[in-house]
């Protein structure tokens, strides 16, 4: 089963909708990826932005060689390159040393916001969560998460049936999601006061 | 919240999910905000879990949506490329298949001089582009009412299909006569195939779905056999 194969049919097919679902799924890895290179997060958000967009209206060329999400970060990727090329072309000083001094600038002046370092908090937080796990959900959702096992191989590795490790992945999941909804809350009682 | 629906959107984030239920999953989230808003907290989690959550608050979908919505039509057209049978379109065939007729008729004198040598050659012009009334016939041996269909090469072509009483859609894939056995076989890799015929036509059938068992496709083949 590939449930992204059957999404990208979907909007293949002209399904907006199922479009709205891998942005959901990819936007914030998406948008870490280009902070890696750019060191700005609004632009990266822009660059984002624009990748997924750009990904739609090409995406009859998808071929699905590669992941959704490795097609999109290629796609990111040059935009973030043209976006500093055509910012050092507007300087009308354009030249490859240039570029790359651009590149390496912006590498060092990190714009770090608040809301990076609140993400950096609800990661300790999510860490200490799957810590706290009951042991055999932990272990299945780990395998899942850190180690990439399909359902089935952690079937094998666990020696249990199928059906358990779909349970203990949600029940996890689940878990996780009351951590991360009170800390969201809390954290919007905190900023209310 | 249904708890099965919380359980899917779990099996979605891992792949472990079939097309009809991640179509159903789509439209579920869709139409139900705190399915849409699980399934945003669901991938914050993992986006959390790997260090690559940047702001727990971001969400861009509603901004890409709405440019995507914006987008022209001409920047579109690559996607949908199958035609709805809707009121509009069936009036835009109706033409098309005049118009064909009409270039069919006008080009009957120049088939009927050919020699024998090209007619053999020529075999694929023997393919009635948009043979809707095929299709429809086609259809008719297992109930099945055309949605739309599209024209896939000069010899064959694919139609969607709706069962009666549900949603369920049996796609088929039809080629004509003569077509190589290479041809048809590179576009088939799945469902259940079958060779019957359309009068003195030989036919290659290929019905596939998303949502039917095999053995419902097998019934439906069956149907062919017992045509033939």
């Amino acid at each position: 089963m590939n449930s992204e194969k059957s999404l990208i049919n979907l909007v293949k097919k002209g399904d907006k909708k199922a479009y709205n679902v891998l942005v959901l799924q990819y936007q914030d890895r998406l948008v870490y990826s280009v902070f890696k290179f750019l060191k700005d997060f609004e632009l990266s958000q822009d660059i984002a932005q624009e990748a997924f967009v750009k990904a739609f209206k090409n995406i009859d060329k998808f071929r699905g060689d590669s992941s959704f999400y490795t097609w999109i970060y290629r796609i990111a990727i040059n935009t973030a390159k043209n976006s500093l090329s055509s910012k050092a072309r507007s300087s009308e000083v354009y030249d490859d040393d240039l570029m790359d001094l651009k590149l390496s600038e912006s590498a060092i002046t990190v714009d770090n916001p608040e809301n990076i370092l609140e993400a950096d908090q609800l990661r300790t937080l999510m860490m200490d969560a799957i810590q706290n796990l009951p042991d055999d959900i932990r272990t299945t959702l780990s395998l899942r998460e850190f180690d990439g096992l399909s359902y089935e191989e952690i079937a094998d590795v666990q020696n249990c049936p199928i059906g358990t490790v779909r349970s203990r992945i949600h029940k996890g999941r689940e878990i996780l999601d009351k951590t991360f909804s009170k800390y969201n809350l809390s954290n919007l009682e905190t900023n209310l006061l | 919240m249904s708890e099965i629906f919380e359980h899917k959107l779990s099996l979605l984030m891992d792949g472990e999910i079939t097309p009809f239920e991640t179509k159903r999953l789509v439209d579920e989230m869709h139409s139900n905000a705190n399915f849409k808003s699980l399934w945003l907290r669901m991938n914050k989690h993992r986006a959390a879990m790997h260090g690559e959550l940047l702001d727990p608050n971001l969400d861009l979908s509603q901004n890409i949506m709405s440019q995507i919505n914006n987008l022209p039509s001409s920047e579109t057209n690559n996607i949908n490329k199958w035609p709805n049978l809707n009121l509009f379109s069936l009036n835009y065939m109706k033409v098309c298949c005049y118009l064909i007729g009409f270039f069919f008729i006008l080009s009957l004198p120049l088939l009927n001089i050919s020699s024998p040598s090209n007619q053999i050659s020529s075999t694929p012009k023997n393919f009635l582009p948009l043979n809707e009334s095929l299709l429809v016939d086609l259809g008719s041996n297992f109930n099945g009412s055309l949605k739309d269909y599209r024209i896939t090469s000069a010899s064959s072509m694919e139609a969607n299909y709706l069962m009666p009483g549900n949603d369920e859609l049996v796609k088929l894939k039809v080629f004509f006569d003569n077509i190589p056995e290479k041809d048809w076989l590179g576009t088939i890799n799945q469902g259940v195939t079958v060779h019957t015929r359309s009068g003195s036509r030989p036919l290659i059938l290929n019905l596939t779905s998303d949502n039917l068992p095999n053995q419902k496709l097998i019934t439906i083949s069956n149907s062919f056999h017992n045509k033939k």
